[in-house]
């Protein structure tokens, strides 16, 4: 057997995947790729993180799942510091991992205390009750931003629902969809939902009318009213209505990456910045990240 | 005597103030279906949104669009269907669906006035007119809104489809066949 085979073999067996301090969901999305490949042992590195948004608490959790479907053991280094580790066992990280997924630490005692109106854990949206159970979270969590009742509260938590909802109905994710949110103090809401689907340009091509279409051009279409996979009447509303409700905030981020399609529309004061952008490689079904700005409520 | 409308309360029914989901709005649909399909002629199934904070655009579709449409087209032309209840948000969610689908229906907002979703622009005048006749004939509409018989009979089947006005066989008195129609709208009913 010749060196280079016994390295090969070697790399095959065990891999690591490094997760920086201040990791951001695209590094975890490319480190997805990295383990397509066929491995004995993934390492997820994770022991220096110190910070996590709800995306990338979301892209954690899918990166240990996808991990535990490609290898035949996965090991989680956990965060080193206790309080960052206490925070992703609030969140529900390690809640309901894969049998095969192994911590380097125990999992913390916490106190759960109610935290209705600052944060959503890490859940999982497979059916109809999921969907509207989230809604009715996500307008708790929102109405301590913009009043329980508001117009901007009950639109984006029915917004978040539309497109939860989409998940359910046509991303063909067999794991469903990941959702998690956190409300700041200073920055506000931020929230997040990944699935790994089909993803938006490969569902939108069903439909022979935005077939041919860019991964980014599809992403962008998505966003408009009546654009569905379907021809069916009455149908692609999911994504138009976040887009809306989020654009009602007035000062607000809507992150859409998709297959070769990273989108990012941020609104200050109602006017919109756009700021696509074309990764270097392809992401595995649907990641969108909302973020409601904090102490400009008062504009609208 | 046996109240006029039947009100099928969707939160209730439901239990949540959200509904979402194609599937959700379908079984939705075909539960209030059901009890239409069980109401004697003439009588109106009022859908409560009453406790429901929002509902999607799919869920929306699936429930009133496809029942507008369905009802129009199938056996309950003959008894009443109306929204009630529903706060602004679900109102204007209600409305798109409505709207998409190129079709209407009347809900009675909260100070218990009938207005129409969706729909053409004549609509609403349309509604207004029936509201006033009550109970009328298709020439007396005409001539209430200064309008060929041709025209009045094709506002009155756009006015059936929503739901707030029933069509009922009636039999002259020089014998034959005609249609009447009448507010299906519980307070004016």
């Amino acid at each position: 057997m010749s060196v280079s085979t016994i390295t090969m073999k070697a790399q095959k067996a065990l891999r690591r995947i490094s997760v920086p301090p201040r990791f951001a969901a695209a590094h975890l999305q490319a480190s997805m790729e990295e383990v397509n490949g066929e491995s004995d042992e993934v390492y997820l590195m994770a022991s220096s993180v110190k910070f996590a948004t709800p995306l990338d608490i979301c892209a954690l959790r899918t990166l240990i799942d996808h991990a535990s479907e490609k290898a035949r053991r996965v090991h989680l280094e956990c965060p080193s510091d206790p309080g960052v580790h206490r925070y992703l066992e609030r969140m529900n990280l390690y809640e309901g991992l894969p049998d095969n997924v192994t911590l380097s630490s125990p999992r913390p005692p916490i106190r759960r205390q109610p935290r209705g109106t600052k944060l959503i854990e890490l859940s999982r949206i497979i059916c109809d009750e999921d969907v509207e159970i989230l809604m009715d979270r996500i307008a708790e969590i929102a109405g301590e931003q913009f009043g329980r009742r508001s117009t901007v509260t009950v639109a984006f938590a029915t917004a978040v629902g539309a497109a939860a909802e989409n998940v359910v109905m046509h991303a063909q994710s067999r794991t469903g969809a990941l959702v998690a949110a956190q409300r700041y103090q200073r920055t506000g809401l931020e929230l997040a939902v990944v699935d790994r689907g089909l993803g938006i340009p490969r569902t939108l091509a069903a439909n022979p009318r935005h077939r041919g279409l860019s991964d980014l051009d599809a992403v962008e279409r998505s966003l408009e009213d009546k654009v569905s996979s379907s021809l069916a009447e009455g149908r692609g509303a999911g994504l138009w209505e976040l887009c809306d409700a989020v654009a009602a905030s007035r000062n607000a981020t809507l992150a859409i990456a998709s297959g070769r399609a990273d989108l990012s529309l941020s609104w200050t004061d109602g006017v919109l910045h756009r700021n696509p952008s074309t990764p270097a490689k392809p992401i595995s079904g649907t990641w969108i990240s909302i973020r409601l700005e904090a102490g400009k409520e008062k504009q609208q | 005597m046996e109240s006029a409308a039947h009100t099928y309360r969707v939160a209730e029914r439901w239990s949540s103030p959200f509904l979402a989901t194609r599937d959700r709005g379908r079984r939705v649909r075909e539960d209030v279906e059901r009890e239409i399909g069980q109401l004697d002629a003439g009588r109106t199934l009022a859908l409560d949104f009453a406790g429901v904070e929002g509902v999607t655009v799919s869920f929306g579709d699936e429930l009133l669009a496809k029942l507008v449409i369905d009802r129009a087209t199938g056996q309950s032309v003959d008894r009443g269907l109306v929204v009630e209840g529903a706060n602004e948000d679900v109102r204007e969610t209600l409305e798109t669906v409505l709207l998409r689908r190129k079709v209407a229906a009347v809900s009675i907002d909260a100070d218990g006035h009938p207005e129409v979703l969706g729909g053409p622009g004549w609509l609403p005048e349309t509604l207004s007119a029936a509201v006033e006749l009550r109970s009328f004939s298709a020439a007396e509409l005409a001539e209430r809104l200064s309008l060929t018989p041709q025209a009045a009979n094709n506002r009155l089947s756009g006015l059936v489809a929503t739901g707030g006005v029933v069509r009922e066989r009636i039999v002259p008195e020089g014998g034959g066949k005609e249609f009447g129609y009448r507010v299906a709208i519980p307070a004016y009913a």
